[in-house]
């Protein structure tokens, strides 16, 4: 680096510190772990709402096997379709996991 | 102190409290993180980015396979979540102008000197707002937010030598642009 553009670093340096910083650095509102407690706890299901959604899966899963069964489909592709249906719902479907309160 | 890995494995058995206190660890440096890519009219958004930070974190705990440590995973998903918005709100005015923050009262300074500072700082901000995001992350971490070179690594996930290459190339740019805008006197 030549001595002019050291001088100019030097330059840019001591302006950016002028400039930047002379700014109060923001911090986190107040109130943000209590948004963020209620965020999580939207996202998270309740024991008794994962009972109730694997109940209702299971439900789902026995009439839609039994219907495609009826259908004459072979059963190789009913299980795949429920499967695949299952999976595509679990992907997607967020707070499966349990919440343990402390 | 429990560690951050014990900490994780709580939190991934659904104990509340230890991500609590992972999130208490974490919240401020994210935030910080988040307003440095952002930029200082985007403090809202910063939450924001801190919140969704975490609630990916506490879905994705399980996927954690602990090969980099808790911090570093963090920052990860926050420099992408930041960028992410910032995208997206490129076009959306900041909620507190950088003009507005450029008139900032130095009351001890005469009113010539006050309007140029006024000036040669909004010019600045736009310049620094051309910059490549990471360049932007780099100069306000380390001059904004007072961070040293070793802290600003860990948060943006790069060596110390290549935050020293940002800072260097970032104010190598800057003053060709503050020269292009007859600004350069420094």
């Amino acid at each position: 680096m030549s001595e002019r553009d050291s001088e100019h670093d030097d330059a840019m340096d001591g302006l950016l510190r002028r400039t930047l910083g002379s700014r109060p650095a923001p911090a986190l509102p107040p109130g943000f772990d209590r948004r963020l407690a209620r965020r999580l706890r939207r996202r998270a299901l309740s024991t008794r709402g994962r009972h109730l959604l694997v109940a209702y899966a299971v439900v789902a899963v026995a009439v839609s096997a039994g219907v495609l069964g009826r259908a004459a489909l072979p059963w190789p592709i009913v299980i795949g379709a429920v499967l695949i249906s299952l999976a595509a719902v679990a992907a997607v479907v967020p707070g499966w996991r349990p919440v343990r309160r402390p | 102190m429990e560690t951050d890995e014990r900490l994780v494995e709580r939190s991934s058995a659904g104990d509340d409290a230890a991500f609590a206190e992972l999130v208490r660890r974490y919240r401020e440096r994210v935030f910080r993180l988040a307003v440095s890519v952002l930029g200082r009219g985007f403090v809202p958004e910063a939450e924001e980015v801190t919140q969704e930070v975490f609630l990916r974190a506490h879905h994705g705990l399980r996927s954690f396979r602990g090969e980099a440590r808790f911090g570093t995973w963090l920052y990860r998903i926050a420099f992408t979540q930041a960028v992410n918005l910032k995208a997206r709100v490129r076009f959306r005015a900041p909620h507190v102008s950088d003009e507005a923050l450029a008139a900032w009262p130095s009351p001890d300074r005469p009113v010539p000197d006050r309007l140029d500072d006024a000036r040669r700082e909004r010019a600045l901000a736009e310049c620094i707002a051309d910059l490549p995001d990471v360049y932007q992350a780099a100069l306000r971490l380390h001059y904004w937010m007072g961070e040293s070179v070793a802290d600003s690594a860990e948060l943006l996930g790069i060596p110390e030598n290549t935050v020293k290459s940002y800072l260097h190339r970032a104010r190598r740019l800057l003053h060709a642009m503050l020269e292009e805008r007859g600004m350069a006197h420094v």
